[in-house]
């Protein structure tokens, strides 16, 4: 007969992961040590704790968690050691070398018992109606500890009728069922980095507290990190309270943002329960964000299509057909537009949100059975410039470290970009890394979280005008050449020196200077040159950075500048160091690496390369054109002038994600025929003709790659509900066309991608299955893959210094259009929100707000909270004005989340010289008071209308 | 395609291109690597009536991809 402690393994709960107690020691050294009776050899610094859960002598423990340090208060964990009086705390006593250790004695299990009993006697008895039955650390300790009895009543003093919170729309605070372990205290300090949560009052009048009125109202960003250390039900997700504790776990990815979190998906029968991050994920260790967490609720929306539909005019009803009929049709039409208005006539769009299999299935049907490479994708609109200036300056299109890497930085410098809202969980990653002492350089208009937030502080804010990146990173560059701060010994190792010279003559131009540059960008020239000296220094500095560079006449050139930063100063090949891009979505990496841009195929690998090209042509058993076809907006500028004629778009949502959103309405409502494959019917969807459903990452199957190269399953939570996976579609619609497409499943995809793809060789869904997560390049030469590029030697050989000089942008204030517009994201929603508006989400973000400063808002009447109008010389919109002094006087900011502010309304067509990727982040306005115009704009609809 | 708004994708690219006397040769790069053939041939076209709109290193590039598609 088994006992209950033998039934109940601390180490391993019923559901979820392995715990040790305290984290795992880092340690190159190491100390073997005797736990009852066995010897075991760990790390240094391993506590013995985790020493013994690792050898199977699980100790009892309430405080310890291994995703936190070690805090001693719960005093469940105590020891014997042979020669030590007492009994220490075995999650705060790192092990030694022969150190001989007991874990189970009578006088310990006497110990615990009793302070069991303390706990208890405190603690509401109502655990067959908790919703943590089954699933708490408290419960089980009290089985493993053999508590039958609690001599001290409960009529005393006690906390058994605290009051709950339930203000958070995702979970539960109830405070009759701490037991004060501070470990969500500690979560939200050492995970997270926002340091909500306190613990207000002394001994027992001790109490858990978000700081404000109530969690909604406070600091808390709902991570999630508190709800997952919590051992008891006193933070837990209101989805387990409604359906009860979850039974059985598959392990898949997020499909929100870059980062690429792993996520344990926690179902009861087929219907999921939770998301908890999964410590074992490459990108995220155990840590999330509150949209990869909790907002997974869009998969189930009402709004979901679940069956093909087509309509002949997009101003007819849709209409609900089989997927034969509507597969046949789209095929009809496509081949009916190709024979009257040639090949050249139809192309598509591949999605970031989407697997890698499923773009390469779709990039495969454009190029193969529409038989062209009028194929883009939504990088486009994003890191496209990173692509090209990657790949020009280091050989290869991709960011060069893994997000670990962070850990070992001296100086970050953040460039365009915004972690603590677009890539939360790394930037609690880099939080951590700036609390522990590394040097913070944050260049952007406007005020983010990291400028200053708790316990952070940038050592240098240069906060530039929107659009003058490239004037800055030539001057801080201009500084290390001109003040000796070059590292010449990487440099003549490792770059072209021809190609150095040549920079080096330019970026020491008088133009480039600090004095020249403030007048340009407005940044003072003493904190150019201070911070160009702090990045130099290092010893480890890390450029991370975002849209905010990319998205800009200057995209590529800023990438590039970037580049030569980090070549000039010797920061790449290592840990700690290197030029990171912060991808947008989730499958941007992914999208371009499958050969989703019309010059490449996959490996970025250029269509006119002959040899390249032959390989694929006798896979494929069709021959593919030599020449580039065309981008998102060549097609949309072809559709106004008769040449293109049909889309296939992917999951996008080009009507409003795109900018000057009139213009790119007018290009679909020209067109024969859109073909929209989504989950919901989004603003695109309104010009389509053929609507395909999606699969929402719930019940995909395949692979996602993040932004440090990380290939992550994504594995079928539940079965599609569309009865169909997105790249059976796809290969329905090449084979209707003409040209046979068959997989029996998303393995097979993969295998055919690793077939034909250098980096990609040594990929399979087996291996991937088996070491969790692989960092491309993955071949023979690195079997396990590569976390950090460029080690020994750039991946075209050396690295190539290119010259950079500033190009004003067009768009510029004038007297009509006095104010810069620029945009971003903020924590709660996702990109065009199709999936987080649909969530609880919106409680945090219900709308779109126009950030003003308080100077520009009082010249012109504005007060918080009033609609405003905002004009650019593409359109108009309207927001409600929110005046603060994130934005510097002249800059106006807004995100681009709901479709009703419609900020691309307003956005422009000039964009990135080299990539066409769209100048979203510079914006000629004027604001004014909505009611107060002589020409005045009621109500959005009115604007709308215009549109 | 609006061939002025490909004149001024070209023009961007010229700016953007430091010329060291070999600027042409880069740009004459790009195009090959990034447009499609029509819009070279309409870029072409456009550039062979207004030939002195091109003074620079974008009527070189473009008259060489030009002669270069001829071979």
């Amino acid at each position: 007969m088994t006992t209950l402690s033998e039934r109940i393994d601390p180490i391993r709960p019923r559901i979820g992961e392995p715990d040790y107690g305290t984290p795992r020691s880092e340690s190159d050294v190491t100390v073997t040590v005797t736990i009852d009776g066995t010897e075991h050899t760990v790390p240094e610094g391993t506590s013995i704790m985790r020493a013994a859960g690792e050898a199977g002598c699980s100790i009892p423990k309430l405080c310890a968690t291994d995703s936190l340090q070690a805090f001693g208060s719960c005093r469940m964990c105590l020891v014997e050691v042979d020669g030590r009086r007492g009994t220490p705390a075995s999650c705060t006593t790192p092990v030694e070398d022969g150190m001989v250790v007991r874990t189970q004695t009578p006088k310990l299990e006497k110990l615990r018992k009793g302070v069991m009993e303390l706990y208890i006697s405190d603690h509401p008895l109502d655990c067959l109606t908790c919703p943590a039955n089954g699933d708490c650390e408290l419960q089980d300790m009290a089985g493993v500890v053999g508590l039958r009895d609690v001599r001290y009543g409960q009529d005393g003093h006690s906390h058994l009728d605290a009051l709950k919170d339930s203000s958070n729309p995702y979970f539960e605070f109830d405070g009759s069922k701490c037991i004060q372990c501070s470990r969500c205290v500690r979560a939200c300090d050492e995970i997270q980095g926002t340091l909500a949560l306190t613990v207000e009052g002394r001994g027992f009048n001790s109490v858990i507290s978000p700081g404000g009125l109530n969690f909604l109202s406070s600091e808390c960003v709902s991570c999630g990190a508190c709800v997952q250390a919590c051992p008891t039900a006193t933070l837990v997700e209101k989805s387990v309270i409604d359906l009860g504790t979850p039974t059985r776990t598959v392990q898949t990815t997020c499909a929100y943002c870059g980062v690429g979190c792993t996520f344990n998906a926690e179902l009861r029968g087929d219907e999921l329960v939770r998301m908890v991050p999964a410590k074992t994920g490459g990108a995220n260790e155990g840590h999330s964000c509150v949209k990869g967490r909790f907002a997974w609720g869009y998969a189930s929306h009402k709004d979901r299509v679940t069956t093909p539909m087509i309509r002949e005019s997009i101003n007819d009803e849709w209409k609900v057909v089989s997927w034969d009929e509507a597969i046949n049709y789209a095929a009809t039409k496509l081949k009916d537009i190709q024979a009257q208005h040639g090949d050249n006539s139809i192309g598509g769009v591949t999605s970031s949100r989407c697997t890698n299999e499923e773009i390469f299935v779709v990039q495969k049907m454009i190029r193969a059975a529409f038989g062209n490479n009028n194929v883009d994708t939504c990088a486009r609109v994003c890191h496209s410039p990173t692509g090209y200036g990657l790949k020009n300056a280091f050989g290869t299109a991709a960011g060069t470290q893994d997000f670990k890497s962070v850990a070992k930085t001296d100086v970050i410098m953040v460039i365009g970009a915004n972690p603590t809202d677009a890539h939360p969980v790394f930037g609690s990653r880099m939080k951590k890394r700036i609390r522990e002492g590394a040097k913070l350089i944050v260049v952007d208009p406007r005020k983010i979280d990291l400028v200053e937030s708790a316990h952070i502080k940038a050592d240098y804010h240069l906060q530039l005008q929107p659009g003058t990146n490239v004037a800055i990173v030539n001057a801080l560059a201009h500084v290390i050449a001109t003040e000796g701060l070059i590292n010449e010994e990487f440099v003549s190792a490792r770059c072209d020196t021809a190609s150095f010279n040549q920079w080096r003559t330019f970026i020491e131009l008088p133009e480039n200077s600090p004095e020249v540059v403030e007048a340009q960008s407005g940044v003072p020239a003493e904190l150019i040159r201070e911070a160009a000296r702090m990045f130099a220094a290092g010893p480890n500095s890390a450029i991370y950075y975002g849209l905010g560079v990319t998205e800009h006449s200057q995209g590529s050139t800023m990438v590039m500048g970037m580049a030569n930063l980090a070549m000039a100063t010797g920061n790449l090949g290592r840990d700690g160091v290197g030029v990171n891009p912060l991808r947008g979505q989730n499958n941007v990496q992914g999208a371009c690496d499958m050969g989703s841009f019309p010059h490449e195929l996959s490996g970025y690998r250029h269509v006119s390369d002959n040899s390249v090209r032959e390989q694929f042509e006798t896979l494929w058993d069709v021959k593919l054109l030599p020449d580039p076809g065309m981008r998102i907006p060549n097609m949309l500028d072809g559709a106004l002038s008769g040449e293109f004629r049909a889309m296939f778009v992917h999951g996008e949502d080009i009507a409003q994600s795109d900018p000057n959103t009139k213009h790119v309405k007018a290009a679909l409502s020209a067109m024969d025929l859109v073909i929209v494959q989504d989950l919901f019917l989004n603003e695109t969807a309104a010009f389509a003709h053929v609507f395909f459903p999606g699969t929402s990452f719930l019940e995909k199957d395949g692979t996602f790659t993040n932004a440090e190269r990380r290939i992550n399953r994504v594995r079928p939570v539940m079965a599609s509900r569309t009865g169909k996976q997105e790249w059976e579609i796809v290969s329905e619609l090449a084979t209707a066309m003409g040209y046979p497409m068959h997989y029996d499943n998303a393995s097979q995809i993969m295998d055919e991608v690793a077939s034909i793809t250098p980096t990609f060789t040594g990929v399979s869904f087996e291996k991937l299955d088996r070491e969790g997560s692989i960092q491309w390049p993955c071949n023979d030469a690195n079997p396990q893959g590569t976390p950090i590029m460029h080690v020994e030697t750039f991946i075209r050989g050396e690295g190539q210094f290119m010259e950079t000089p500033f190009v004003p942008t067009d768009e510029r204030s004038n007297r009509k259009f006095p104010l810069l517009l620029t945009t971003g994201r903020i924590l709660s929603q996702y990109n065009v929100g199709a999936q987080t508006r649909r969530t609880a989400n919106s409680t945090w973000h219900a709308e779109d707000v126009l950030e003003i400063h308080e100077a520009d808002a009082q010249m012109r009447g504005i007060v918080d909270g009033q609609q405003v109008a905002i004009t650019s010389r593409i359109g108009e919109t309207l927001m409600k004005a929110h005046v603060t002094d994130r934005v510097p006087a002249g800059v106006v900011y807004t995100t681009f989340h709901h479709p009703l502010s419609g900020a691309n309304v307003i956005t422009t067509e000039f964009s990135d010289w080299a990539t066409n990727c769209p100048e979203y982040k510079v914006t000629a306005v004027e604001i004014r008071p909505a009611d107060s115009s002589v020409d005045s704009v009621s109500t959005l609809d009115d604007v709308l209308q215009r549109v | 395609m609006d061939v002025q708004k490909l004149v001024m994708m070209g023009k961007q690219i010229e700016k953007n291109i430091p010329d060291h006397g070999e600027a042409h040769v880069k740009i004459a790069a790009h195009l090959d690597s990034f447009w499609t053939p029509k819009m070279r041939a309409d870029f072409w076209a456009y550039y062979n009536s207004n030939k002195d709109e091109f003074p620079g290193p974008l009527g070189v590039a473009i008259a060489t991809l030009h002669s270069q598609a001829k071979a």
